[in-house]
């Protein structure tokens, strides 16, 4: 009887996953399952494009089945919970039940903008707007075709979220924008952010900062989102502050999924806990944990999925043979960030290695600079949708590493 | 805070204490002085069960934890620690400032 390698979430984690695992495991000794509640995969840096109309919804959403290998089965339902101690899954509607041999949680994070009183109320996606979904994206698209100006607040009402950095690049973006639609003098950009500074990693947050200054954007630290009024318009925080707003744009709180609350694990936020350097699930030794799900101090971004699923990948084959586990993750990531117009900002990072200038994928050469706004960098995320359709997620290329290390990929 | 205190735990920039396992009570009713705090039992709790989560995951315990498996009103945690609460908290517990986890 064969052995059943299951991936809980067909996002960038679970297919990257699947299409490496295929190529490793003998399919006549594995069956590989991934399971996934919905049918559309999104390139999820896309959004912002769809925000400001650099991209059209096709080109970030399409249908997952066409990027997963053939011979991985594919099951569209939704978990109802794991049974850690059973090796077995359940699936709604019936609780029709899978075995597997060994598990693979990638079922990401996701809004719950039901965290904070009055965020769900009559404003949201009219006057209150999200850009963490591809419906909200679009919808906030919408609204900045037809927006007068006025007030535009920023929100983050809880760390950590997803991509810290998204919140930046969408008000570069905005006063990119409202400049060139000739709105920039009726619109004041507004930041409000549950921390001290504009970022969260301390080397790069006086460049950030010049940034924000530069395109004039007022600051308001450590708001700690409390509730919305959205017939006034007004947001208030934890320590008596309040905003007034004319157009909301929030990130609500992050949250795991609910199957694993209903499972009985994961933390507050329905995430993971990980040992950071095997990506091995916290007391389960089968069951493994990549991208957003995982409770890790590092960004998730995709090209930090590259690290992950190397590592995974090798685990999965190490346990299966019974040799001790790979501690080769890092936490490298590289993000790549709009600042409005032809320019891109890249960053490059790990658990060990701040943030700081260079060039990549060569050392002094680059084509790419690392803190520095370049038309260069600008390309390569242009260049990044293909990639990410074409070479990342069908496993087909892997992107080179920049700090220094032993090679995940 | 006097010198004797000061020489026996060492602190970061940012005043937060560097080793936790050098923590005491004392130096936790030091550190809570300095940030104009006046330490209730409701204070002590919280900073317990902050070092309790420190000690077994090495990581300092978010807002929504203290919410969700204390059962605190976030709102009066606000009004313990004031402006930041899970800074002060950790400062005074003797945890490492906390991160906000890129």
């Amino acid at each position: 009887m064969k052995k059943t390698l299951l991936i809980l979430g067909a996002g960038t984690g679970g297919t990257m996953m699947a299409n490496k695992l295929r190529k490793k495991l003998d399919a006549d000794l594995w069956r590989i399952v991934i399971v996934d509640k919905q049918p559309a995969h999104y390139y999820q840096s896309g959004f912002l494009g769809l925000v400001f109309g650099a991209r059209k919804p096709g080109q970030v959403a399409k249908p997952k089945k066409q990027f997963i290998h053939e011979s991985v089965e594919l099951i569209f339902a939704e978990v109802e919970a794991i049974l850690p101690e059973e090796n077995r899954v359940l699936l709604r509607p019936d609780n029709r039940p899978i075995s597997y041999d060994q598990l693979v949680i990638a079922t990401g994070t996701d809004i719950s903008p039901e965290e904070n009183p009055g965020l769900l109320g009559g404003g949201w996606q009219n006057s209150i707007f999200d850009f963490y979904t591809f419906e909200g994206a679009q919808n906030l698209h919408q609204a900045l075709k037809h927006w007068k100006g006025g007030r535009l607040v920023m929100n983050v009402a809880e760390m950590p979220v997803k991509c810290p950095v998204a919140p930046l690049e969408f008000l570069f973006q905005a006063d990119h924008y409202f400049k060139a639609v000739g709105l920039r003098n009726k619109v004041e950009l507004v930041y409000a952010l549950p921390i001290p500074e504009v970022f969260t990693r301390p080397e790069v947050v006086p460049i950030f900062e010049g940034m924000i200054e530069q395109k004039d954007v007022k600051v308001h630290p450590d708001f700690y989102l409390k509730s919305v009024d959205s017939e006034k318009q007004v947001i208030d925080s934890y320590t008596g502050d309040q905003l007034d707003y004319d157009m909301l744009v929030t990130i609500p709180t992050n949250m795991g999924a609910k199957m694993i609350a209903r499972s009985g694990m994961g933390d507050e936020f329905r995430y993971m806990p990980v040992d950071m350097h095997t990506l091995q699930a916290e007391g389960y030794e089968n069951i493994w944990v990549i991208g957003d799900a995982a409770d890790l101090p590092c960004p998730k971004t995709a090209s930090a999925i590259h690290g992950m699923s190397a590592t995974v990948v090798e685990n999965v084959l190490r346990l299966d043979a019974g040799k001790p586990l790979a501690k080769t993750f890092d936490g490298e990531t590289k993000c790549i960030i709009s600042v409005g117009g032809k320019s891109c900002f890249l960053l490059a990072f790990s658990y060990t290695q701040p943030p700081k200038p260079g060039k990549y994928p060569l050392p002094g050469i680059g084509p790419f600079s690392i803190l520095k706004p370049t038309r260069g960098n600008y390309l390569a995320k242009r260049g990044l949708l293909g990639m990410y359709w074409n070479l990342f997620l069908p496993a087909r290329y892997t992107p080179p590493r920049y700090t220094k290390g032993e090679r995940n990929g | 805070m006097d010198d004797e205190d000061r020489n026996q735990s060492k602190f970061d920039g940012q005043g937060y204490l560097l080793d936790h396992t050098t923590w005491t009570r004392q130096v936790g009713e030091l550190l809570a002085e300095e940030l104009g705090l006046e330490l209730t039992e409701e204070h002590w709790q919280l900073v317990e069960y902050a070092r309790e989560v420190y000690c077994q995951t090495h990581k300092t315990p978010t807002r929504r934890k203290l919410v969700t498996e204390l059962g605190v009103d976030p709102q009066d945690l606000f009004v313990l620690f004031p402006s930041s609460p899970m800074r002060k908290l950790c400062r005074v517990a003797g945890l490492p400032k906390p991160k906000n986890c890129l």
